[in-house]
């Protein structure tokens, strides 16, 4: 930490550690714009950007790994779609923003000497761990919505766990360009010659390619603008009976076990039963308009027909306030079963879906029944349903 | 000679006075990074804890891998295209040029991973359904365009400055 006095002139910023002096290669670097103010504004941008990935990333993984402290809410229906397609799309546009403010500050990768002093080596450490984090959570998120996965770690867990690496990072680097980044933010900055249509241009292009590539993906998401979203990776209405599949039934292995004409479903509890799908067929049927939303971001509204979920486990002898386990025929996939939360399950909106747009169900979204429930990811909405199972109170996984 | 895509002159150097920190500034710079750590020391222990799905040090390798890459690689890159793309153009074309270069790189990025079809599945029809190769080129030729009228209809209102300029009469 600097004592009491720092420097504020405009072009070198030492914040910690001893004296530093501009480089032979940083002054190869003669545009005007790789200045502090155009670095801080661009900063406040990828801070908003950032803490709003994170904000909504962490509401994802809370929906996914409930704790004893959090619920996630039963309305608006499209909560998840809206709150999940806020974070893909506000990823994609810090991609822009993020090699902009990069391409401003690159020459101070080129400070001599290199490390200055402990609190520098420390701080110059903290900003691998932070331009590193950055560019791994944007390109493993843009390779996870085009369902590419070339890493030796699995995606969700270690975007998640790297999110707080990198707002952390975020936050001692906030703390060690306070002083700067006040200075040249506020009223009383220093002036500067003739920097300002230079930046306003550079600014702006950063805006429009920001602007270019929401308005080229978002359409997965605002379906309004889906007809100039050339480049989103999922559209709403393409897809068996008119809605999008991640998981195939071929690719979950289930094509033989789904089809099977003995199916039956069982529901646990103090008096438990099994149903065939002509039992569930017989029971009362409700039709619900719900969205199915991916963590990918996209979501479709689909048209459900099917049984309540709470008539079934009321049958059951279900307490009402337990979670229940919801198991597919689909094994060996950490998404063969999913918990859906109590609040959940007591909603009459929920139901085991016999059918889509008034058919039978396809195969690949989940026939013989799937859960369809409002709020909830699509990963949590289990196809090829075999089993619902109230846990003991308070467990949770 | 600059090989810097933004700007042409160096700026002056501007003297400041230097800046006295108030207590309000050091304490929140303290706190900032009590927590800052505290948060990336969470995220340490979440890593370790699911070594099985995150398998730390392969992720902090991959972590620091990109950090380099993008250092050693992709900034060293953008320079030399946007440097030789800046010299290929009049000087006037040069602000429009390097704004549309920004855009056309932000979207060929986001396509880069669909139009190589590196998550295709055969049995999965609905996801990546578009035809991105088509889609990308069809962006860029809308980008290049609007570009091309930008560089078109200011001149324009330019000439016309110019002239009402000259038919000012000349003052003193």
């Amino acid at each position: 930490m600097p004592r009491g006095v720092v420097s504020a002139s405009t072009r070198s910023t030492p914040t910690t550690g001893g004296e530093e002096h501009e480089s032979f290669v940083q002054r190869r670097f003669t545009s005007r714009l790789h200045e502090p103010r155009t670095a801080a504004l661009l900063g406040t941008w990828l801070g908003v950007a950032f803490g709003t990935c994170f904000l909504t990333g962490v509401a994802s993984h809370l929906v996914q790994h409930p704790t004893w402290w959090t619920t996630w809410p039963t309305r608006p229906v499209s909560l998840y779609a809206i709150t999940q397609g806020v974070h893909v799309a506000t990823g994609l546009a810090s991609i822009p923003l993020l090699l902009a403010k990069l391409w401003t500050v690159y020459p101070r990768l080129f400070a001599w000497p290199p490390v200055s002093g402990v609190l520098n080596a420390l701080e110059r450490g903290s900003l691998l761990v932070l331009v590193g984090g950055s560019v791994m959570q944007l390109v493993t998120g843009l390779a996870n919505i085009s369902l590419w996965y070339p890493w030796p770690f699995f995606f969700t867990t270690t975007h998640f766990w790297t999110s707080w690496l990198v707002i952390g990072a975020l936050l001692v680097h906030v703390a060690t360009k306070l002083v700067v980044a006040r200075a040249h933010l506020g009223r009383g900055r220093p002036r500067e010659e003739g920097a300002g249509p230079d930046r306003r241009r550079f600014l702006t292009g950063v805006v429009l390619a920001a602007g270019a590539v929401t308005v080229a993906t978002v359409g997965q998401t605002l379906h309004l603008l889906r007809p100039v979203s050339l480049l989103a990776p999922r559209v709403a209405t393409v897809g068996p009976q008119g809605l999008p599949v991640n998981k195939s039934a071929v690719s979950a292995g289930v094509e033989q076990a789904a089809a099977e004409p003995g199916y039956e479903l069982a529901v646990d509890g103090a008096a438990p039963f099994t149903l065939t799908r002509a039992d569930l067929q017989a029971m009362e049927q409700h039709t619900e308009d719900l969205p199915i939303a991916c963590v990918e971001g996209w979501n479709a509204l689909g048209t459900w027909t099917g049984v309540r979920v709470r008539d079934l486990l009321e049958r059951a002898g279900w307490d009402g306030t337990s979670d229940v386990r919801v198991e597919s025929i689909q094994t060996g996939s950490r998404y063969s079963s999913s918990l859906l939360p109590a609040g959940h399950a007591r909603d009459p909106r929920t139901l085991l879906a016999l059918q889509l747009g008034g058919e039978e169900l396809a195969l690949d979204h989940g026939y013989p029944c799937r859960l369809i429930a409002p709020t909830l990811p699509g990963v949590m909405q289990t196809k090829w349903v075999a089993r619902l199972a109230p846990v003991t109170s308070g467990a949770t996984a | 000679m600059s090989v810097v895509p933004w700007g042409r002159r160096p700026v002056e150097e501007v003297p400041a006075p230097p800046v006295v920190l108030g207590r309000g500034v050091r304490t929140a710079r303290v706190l900032l990074v009590v927590v800052g750590v505290a948060v990336m020391a969470f995220g340490v222990l979440g890593f370790v804890l699911d070594a099985g799905d995150t398998g730390p040090v392969a992720s902090w390798v991959v972590l620091a891998a990109f950090a380099v890459g993008h250092d050693a690689l992709f900034a060293p890159a953008v320079l030399v295209v946007v440097a030789v793309a800046s010299r290929l153009v009049p000087d006037r074309a040069v602000p429009v040029v390097r704004a549309a270069l920004l855009v056309s790189g932000a979207l060929a990025l986001v396509a880069l991973p669909l139009v190589l079809g590196l998550g295709d599945d055969p049995s999965e029809p609905s996801a990546l359904p578009l035809d991105y190769g088509r889609n990308l080129l069809v962006s860029l030729a809308v980008v290049w365009a609007v570009a091309a009228l930008a560089l078109l209809v200011p001149r324009r209102g330019r000439r016309r400055a110019a002239e009402l300029e000259g038919a000012r009469p000349p003052r003193g």
